[in-house]
């Protein structure tokens, strides 16, 4: 029956012989989990939206109404809607951590730049899908974080007013535009996150996985071309990955079971109020995760320079395959230099996010000022010190 | 919006505002109780929208075809806002605070200021009650209790009143998230299988990386 099948659609067959075939260093280690976390948690994102759909209405009266009585009236209502807000927040904890290990063992560098483009772009694109899903409840930190962002669009030389006014489709922030967002973050957005969750893998195939090590397992392969270093891709790290998937799963189902809001991180407290455009909260912030650019743009006092550092501080990672002169990849055999800028990186990313849920004050600007200067200085430093840093030789195989 | 100013400073740069207390007696019958007090005393003016088709709210009296109407420009454009998510908005603690700190005040036209809020509109609904409250400090950086004192005793004990009123928030606490209580009773099983399942799927990571891990070197 199967055979009957894969002769004449052999999707399964040439899935299951791509899984066998596909070779991946045998010495990946935790940080290597987070790839298919990511997986996990976009297929997450996808599965419970769908729920969510069946229920919500975009409509400015209804938005927040739609959800609330979902998640009192619908079985498991509660369920999705809390799986969706944590999943959201879990999604950029598993990309930050995924990225991070990119920068910790090389994996932006040759042959894998157009794997971290692809990687780049989709941080980007998930911030649009982010953004657009955070308005959908029509909560005051809803209306009012979209009003600031759209803002930022405004400091566009020559195209930004227009560009604004097409995107929001009127002249502030409505309920227009909480119809566009809806289409945006159900249909729009969701395609272009496939597309590239499809090419991410397809590069990823091509050039296969960096390692712990940074040194490629195709330079030793035996007399059948299998790399010596290499295993099988099933079962080895489907057993792996699903191991991992449990443990992160145990800590992502706590939080939904247990502190659905997330302290504050997940669900603000602001946002269980209905927009109001004529009560402005206090303290607008933005969700957690978009918190270090926003600490950058406030950190800033020109409102044009402060859009271009944010958007600067996320498009430079894609430079990251030119700013690196190391002759070797992994953090393992860079030197002191390399690991102390990766520090003062992680340090920096770290302070930004605080600041910036923090409200403005004197310190908090003088902290954002400062992390903003250290953020940069580890890419835009990077030709210079990676160049006189003291590396060690890299092995010839994996250790 | 100065007065919303105000009240802000009031949540932010004060403490007055004072812990909830913790469950006295079994919540379920806390909240059971809280939606009969809510009933009685806040439904009047306040709305549960959300918790229209709650057995516990509908038992307690919160019966949907009930629920007061305000126009939009009533009570001066600030209508009595429905309660459904009001400790998810502003705290358990923030609620239990502010029904427990209305003193007397013969500048507020109603008589009664409200030491979480002031210049609230919401008039005092516990001077029978509670009796009456004065201020005796005025020091921001003292709680709840230390700056009020009650003057004289309304119709409930002082420990009886407490008790109501924190009901109430317990009750709120509960509309906010009907879930909770359901939620955590399954939480642990999924916490428990995903536990078992760890531990399976390390053993068997172990055994399929035998192999691998013996020719390492």
């Amino acid at each position: 029956m199967s055979d009957w099948f894969n002769q004449r659609m052999p999707v399964f067959k040439e899935l299951f012989d791509h899984l066998k075939n596909y070779q991946a260093p045998k010495n990946l280690n935790f940080w290597y989990f987070f790839g298919s976390l990511a997986l996990l948690m976009v297929a997450n994102q996808f599965i419970t939206g769908i729920w969510l759909l069946m229920y919500y209405t975009p409509d400015a009266s209804l938005a927040m109404s739609s959800i609330e009585l979902m998640m009192r009236e619908v079985n498991f209502g509660w369920l999705f809607r809390y799986l969706h807000a944590a999943g959201a927040s879990f999604v950029f904890v598993v990309i930050y951590l995924h990225m991070f290990r990119g920068l910790l063992y090389g994996s932006y560098q040759s042959p894998r730049e157009i794997l971290w483009w692809t990687g780049c772009l989709m941080l980007v694109i998930f911030m649009a899908e982010a953004y657009t899903g955070y308005i959908l409840p029509w909560g005051q930190m809803s209306y009012w974080a979209a009003r600031v962002i759209m803002s930022l669009f405004k400091a566009i030389p020559f195209v930004g007013d227009s560009l604004v006014l097409f995107i929001q489709g009127d002249y502030e922030v409505s309920e227009v535009t909480l119809h566009r967002f809806f289409a945006f973050h159900v249909v729009l957005v969701p395609l272009i996150i496939l597309a590239f969750v499809g090419l991410h893998t397809l590069a990823l195939h091509a050039v296969g996985s960096n390692n712990p090590d940074g040194v490629e397992i195709k330079d030793h392969v035996d007399e059948k071309g299998k790399p010596l270093d290499g295993v099988a891709f099933h079962p080895y790290y489907t057993v792996k990955d699903v191991m991992g998937a449990c443990i992160f799963l145990f800590i992502f189902l706590s939080v939904v079971f247990f502190a659905p809001r997330g302290w504050g991180l997940i669900l603000e407290p602001e946002n269980f109020e209905v927009a109001n455009y004529m009560v402005t909260p206090l303290h607008i912030k933005p969700s957690w995760y978009l918190a270090p650019y926003y600490a950058i743009l406030r950190a800033i006092p020109s409102k044009g320079l402060g859009a271009l550092a944010m958007l600067g501080s996320i498009l430079v990672f894609a430079l990251l395959p030119f700013l690196d002169r190391s002759p070797v990849k992994s953090m393992r055999y860079k030197g002191p230099l390399s690991r102390m800028a990766l520090g003062v990186f992680v340090v920096a990313f770290i302070g930004l996010l605080c600041v910036g849920g923090m409200e403005v004050s004197p310190l908090s600007i003088s902290a954002a000022r400062i992390c903003s200067v250290l953020y940069f200085s580890y890419f835009l430093l990077m030709p210079i010190y990676t160049h006189y840093d003291t590396h060690k030789p890299a092995p010839d195989r994996l250790t | 919006m100065s007065r919303f100013l105000i009240a802000a400073l009031a949540i932010f740069s004060w403490s007055v505002v004072s812990d909830a207390p913790q469950y006295l007696f079994d919540k379920e019958s806390q909240i059971a109780a809280g939606a009969q007090a809510f009933a009685q005393t806040c439904y009047s003016c306040h709305s549960m929208k959300y918790m229209r088709t709650d057995a516990v709210s509908l038992s307690g009296g919160i019966q949907p075809d009930q629920a007061p109407q305000w126009t939009e420009d009533s009570w001066n454009g600030h209508p009595p806002p429905d309660l459904s998510l009001i400790t998810a908005a502003k705290g358990v603690d923030y609620v239990y605070s502010y029904l427990m700190g209305y003193y007397v005040d013969e500048t507020h036209p109603s008589g009664f200021e409200n030491i979480v809020m002031p210049g609230t509109q919401m008039p005092n609904p516990f001077a029978a009650m509670q009796g009456e409250q004065e201020l005796v400090l005025t020091d921001p950086e003292v709680r709840l209790f230390q700056a009020l004192k009650l003057k004289n005793r309304g119709a409930k004990s002082p420990q009886e009143f407490e008790d109501y009123v924190s009901s109430i928030a317990v009750y709120l606490e509960y509309a906010s998230d009907p879930s909770q209580a359901y939620r955590e009773h399954i939480g642990y099983y999924v916490l428990g299988f995903l536990a078992v399942m760890i531990v399976i799927m390390i053993a068997l990571d172990l055994a399929y990386w035998k192999d691998i891990h013996g020719d390492h070197q």
